[in-house]
């Protein structure tokens, strides 16, 4: 087991941990061995769900694409928001982390066409995220979510932190 | 499934899209009352799997223009052009200078009325071709990510195909091409109709 940053060695405020940043695509989750910076890339409908654990310094990230699975595509659980969640904790488990310390950002669900309405695959796959983490007691501490805007997503596993970076050039820490 | 295209297939795809490029060429050149060229660089079928690898940069900034498609077929058409083209062509036809980089609601309408006429223009084409009738909705154009943009496009929950059709074009202006991506995605699995349609009509 890898040691986790303290406070000191946390990046300065904006910037991301050096070294290469590993992307989490469409469909996948990634729970790396030690702190490393992890990203979602350009997300429109899809919702990318970030778990952090502080007491133990690891974390997560799932790529959710849809709500709910079709009943013929039952092999891809980090694509649906609940078997997605429910993988990415076990995996956190595995790596030490603690399901009652874990906390959530949520990032994503734009709906990106069309007259905004709740049936869109991003309105819904908010819901099915909201839904499924308060089933499992995992409070979401930061969200940037909904609207008609891509977004791509950093998260740096060690220090907890998320920044979110849209098409205008804009970064926000949440 | 294969996307393996036999030689006649795929002339008469490059065809389809060279005859609606002329169409939209003679529109276009009428309505800025002066002479737009087309190019036609290609015409492929892609599986949504590998949409996103057109562009190289999913967080590039492009104009998407997205249009529903009604009649024989159902499905959506969007038509991508990276930000830096689309404002040079809304400036060509809205006429306006300055150096701003973002698009103005004038210039987006511009842009929006680009892809409808190219969408009109292949589609045409591609009834004559396939026997279809083919009707397209308003245009709704949004300037983001081209990833996002791509995988709103791909992720419906009601989604039954895993094929597109990209038609390239580049619109040449002042001797530099502007590249605009065409991509047709059925809401059904009508591709392979559309091939055997290609593969036997007299041609």
């Amino acid at each position: 087991m890898e040691t986790s940053p303290g406070p000191g060695q946390t990046p300065s405020p904006g910037e991301p941990l050096p070294g290469e940043a590993h992307e989490v695509l469409m469909g996948e989750l990634h729970v790396p061995p030690g702190p490393r910076l992890l990203l979602c890339r350009s997300l429109g409908s899809c919702v990318a769900v970030a778990l952090h654990d502080p007491a133990t310094s690891t974390g997560g990230m799932a790529h959710v694409v849809l709500p709910i699975a079709p009943p013929s595509d039952a092999p891809r659980p980090a694509k649906y928001a609940p078997t997605a969640i429910e993988h990415l904790v076990a995996q956190l488990e595995k790596a030490g982390a603690r399901r009652e310390t874990l906390t959530a950002r949520v990032t994503g669900g734009s709906q990106m066409f069309g007259d905004p309405s709740p049936d869109a695959t991003g309105p819904r796959n908010i819901l099915a995220v909201q839904k499924k983490l308060s089933e499992m007691n995992i409070p979401i501490t930061g969200a940037h979510v909904g609207g008609r805007r891509g977004r791509t997503v950093e998260f740096d596993t060690g220090s907890g932190r998320v920044w979110v970076r849209t098409a205008d050039g804009k970064r926000t820490e949440i | 499934m294969s996307l393996e295209l036999s030689e006649l297939q795929r002339s008469a795809l490059a065809e389809m899209g060279n005859i609606g490029a002329a169409h939209a060429a003679t529109a276009l050149s009428q309505m800025l009352k002066r002479r737009i060229d087309l190019r036609v660089p290609e015409v492929r079928l892609v599986s949504l799997d590998t949409l996103h690898t057109i562009l190289e940069d999913p967080e590039t900034p492009v104009a998407a223009i997205l249009l529903r498609l009604f009649g024989s077929v159902t499905g959506r058409v969007v038509l991508m052009i990276p930000r830096d083209g689309a404002i040079r062509l809304a400036r060509l036809l809205t006429e306006t200078g300055g150096l701003h980089t973002d698009l103005s609601e004038m210039e987006l309408s511009a842009v929006s009325e680009v892809g409808n006429i190219l969408t009109g223009s292949y589609l045409g084409a591609a009834s004559r071709f396939l026997n279809l009738t083919l009707i397209q909705s308003t245009p709704q154009t949004v300037v983001d990510m081209a990833g996002s943009v791509y995988q709103s496009l791909i992720t419906d929950v009601a989604l039954e195909t895993d094929m597109a059709l990209l038609i390239e074009t580049d619109i040449r202006e002042a001797h530099t091409d502007i590249r605009v991506h065409f991509i047709l995605v059925p809401d059904h699995d009508v591709i392979p109709k559309f091939l055997d349609a290609l593969g036997v009509g007299d041609l």
